[in-house]
């Protein structure tokens, strides 16, 4: 099992983000966390990665526990866009992407042409390659987001975690971006993490969907997920038959 | 202007002028690379607590009749791990807190050294600096550590950028934030001691902060900004002591000066 999550409860002063909350994620999955805004789904994936250190509970990463994990190269993160803070940043967008590669490197650290060949490969996937030397700083919401993609993918790892990834995309690339997304998950059996507001969309590409509000409210496949009449119930008609409409005919409720 | 030049052929042959661009130079380059990564991290009015810091250390050392930088070292290194430290628990990095220690330090300092003996010219030169009085020992302790912390920014040059451009990141790309962070604390510290025969304890801060955010104005990478920025100093420098020693001005201002005029001269570059 690539992450196991169990009995998680994260506190932030008095009041819980949620609580006694277990999940385990497999190779190849493909799951969509999604929720209402504030039901701490930034949360799980950051204590997730270690960046939150008080929880109680245990997370496990590739077997090993969340906190003492090194293996760096094997996971990709894409963290939800910060746009105003890189304003005038003078790093360009090479610069970024490489330095996505550090998770492969010991001390001392250097790139090397055959790093450079990685990030050639990525601005080349992510159609980037006329960006490659502008400053991060002035390009647009979106395209820093298709350079960060570029940064958790130019490693090649096991596990993409992306939070929020088309915030700022509009939605003709969206579409483009699931697809890559899903290319990447079938192809290159990479398993994914993906956080998202678009729960109409996501039920198109993603093969698990996981329902945060400050509990886990459903974590299973999306046929389990359209056919459940507790979800019917939660959700309510309307809400739910817009979460299962799009997805690819595989669920015929 | 022949007669300039060969003023200033001749100037080189002193040995105090070579001694003086050499160790200016060198802490020039110490000063622009840390300044990038300073300045980027919005930690600029570090370097000038640490460096007003550094002026009561050196009242200590004159009280305790110790070589002033023997002491001033470790203990702004320990001040500036101190401070770090009330950052994480108290959130003190604020702007109010440092001036709140600058202006303590310089206090100190100033108290420190009446108590040693009253007022007198080596105080003036810890203040504003004397480049151009700096001594054969002094020079060779300065090259010494300026060499050592450009090899470090040098081998740590990847980590110290990931945690510029996103600290919180620079985790999951397992580098330690933290502990880039204190590096760069010390390195800084040692940078200011060192810096202060240049231009002083007043000064120096300048010496770290005017030629990064010059270079910020025009560098069209992070690795460019760096050189921009340590050529641009090291230029200051020399220019600096050359014209100081010409004109008979003192050479930490006209320094601190000529950097001024290189960071309009950008920036009006960089509104065309």
């Amino acid at each position: 099992m690539i992450i196991e999550v169990n009995n998680l409860t994260v506190k932030y002063q008095l009041n819980s983000i949620f609580e006694g909350i277990s999940f385990g994620v497999n190779f190849g999955d493909y799951i969509g966390i999604v929720g209402p805004n504030g039901s701490g789904k930034t949360t799980l994936v950051r204590v997730i990665l270690g960046l939150i250190t008080s929880f109680s509970g245990e997370v496990k990463l590739f077997g090993t526990n969340n906190l003492s994990f090194s293996d760096w190269k094997r996971i990709g993160y894409l963290p939800q866009v910060t746009y105003l803070s890189r304003q005038g940043f003078p790093a360009t967008v090479q610069e970024i992407i490489a330095s996505g590669l550090l998770t492969q490197k010991k001390f001392p650290k250097r790139i090397l042409a055959k790093d450079q060949v990685a990030v050639d490969k990525t601005l080349k996937l992510l159609n980037l390659e006329s960006l490659q030397k502008e400053l991060i700083g002035k390009l647009s919401g979106g395209q820093q987001q298709r350079v960060f993609l570029a940064r958790a993918l130019v490693s090649e790892p096991d596990l993409l975690i992306l939070d929020e990834p088309t915030s700022a995309i509009d939605p003709i690339i969206r579409e483009q971006f699931y697809e890559t997304l899903s290319d990447l998950n079938t192809k290159k059996r990479i398993t994914i993490l993906l956080i998202t507001h678009d729960s109409s969309i996501i039920g198109k590409y993603a093969s698990k969907f996981l329902y945060l509000d400050r509990k886990i409210v459903f974590y299973g496949s999306f046929q389990d997920f359209c056919k459940s009449d507790n979800m019917v119930e939660y959700f309510g008609e309307f809400a739910q038959h817009l979460i299962c409409h799009q997805h690819n005919g595989t669920n015929n409720f | 202007m022949e007669q300039i030049i060969f003023n200033i052929i001749e100037a080189l042959k002193f040995g105090f002028i070579q001694r003086a661009l050499i160790v200016g130079s060198l802490i020039a380059v110490c000063c622009g690379c840390l300044g990038v990564f300073l300045v980027l991290r919005r930690l600029s009015l570090i370097g000038e607590g640490l460096a007003h810091f550094s002026f009561a250390t050196i009242g200590f050392g004159l009280v305790l009749n110790v070589y002033p930088l023997y002491v001033a070292i470790p203990l702004t290194i320990i001040f500036s791990l101190l401070l770090f430290y009330m950052a994480e628990k108290a959130n003190l990095y604020g702007d109010t807190a440092i001036g709140l220690i600058s202006s303590l330090g310089i206090a100190i300092g100033v108290m420190l050294a009446s108590l040693s003996g009253g007022f007198n010219v080596d105080l003036f030169s810890y203040l504003f600096g004397d480049i151009l009085a700096i001594s054969k020992f002094e020079a060779l302790t300065a090259t010494i550590l300026s060499v050592i912390i450009i090899l470090i920014v040098i081998l740590f040059y990847h980590d110290l950028f990931v945690i510029t451009f996103d600290e919180e990141f620079a985790h999951v790309l397992g580098v330690k934030p933290k502990l880039m962070t204190k590096l760069l604390l010390v390195l800084t510290s040692i940078t200011v001691v060192i810096g202060i025969k240049v231009v002083g304890t007043m000064l120096i801060s300048s010496l770290i902060i005017s030629p990064s955010v010059t270079a910020l104005q025009i560098a069209k990478g992070f690795k460019t900004a760096i050189l921009i920025s340590t050529i641009i100093g090291v230029f200051s420098v020399i220019s600096g002591i050359i014209l100081s020693y010409m004109l008979d001005l003192p050479a930490g201002a006209s320094i601190v000066i000529l950097n001024f005029c290189f960071f309009i001269i950008a920036f009006s570059l960089k509104k065309r």
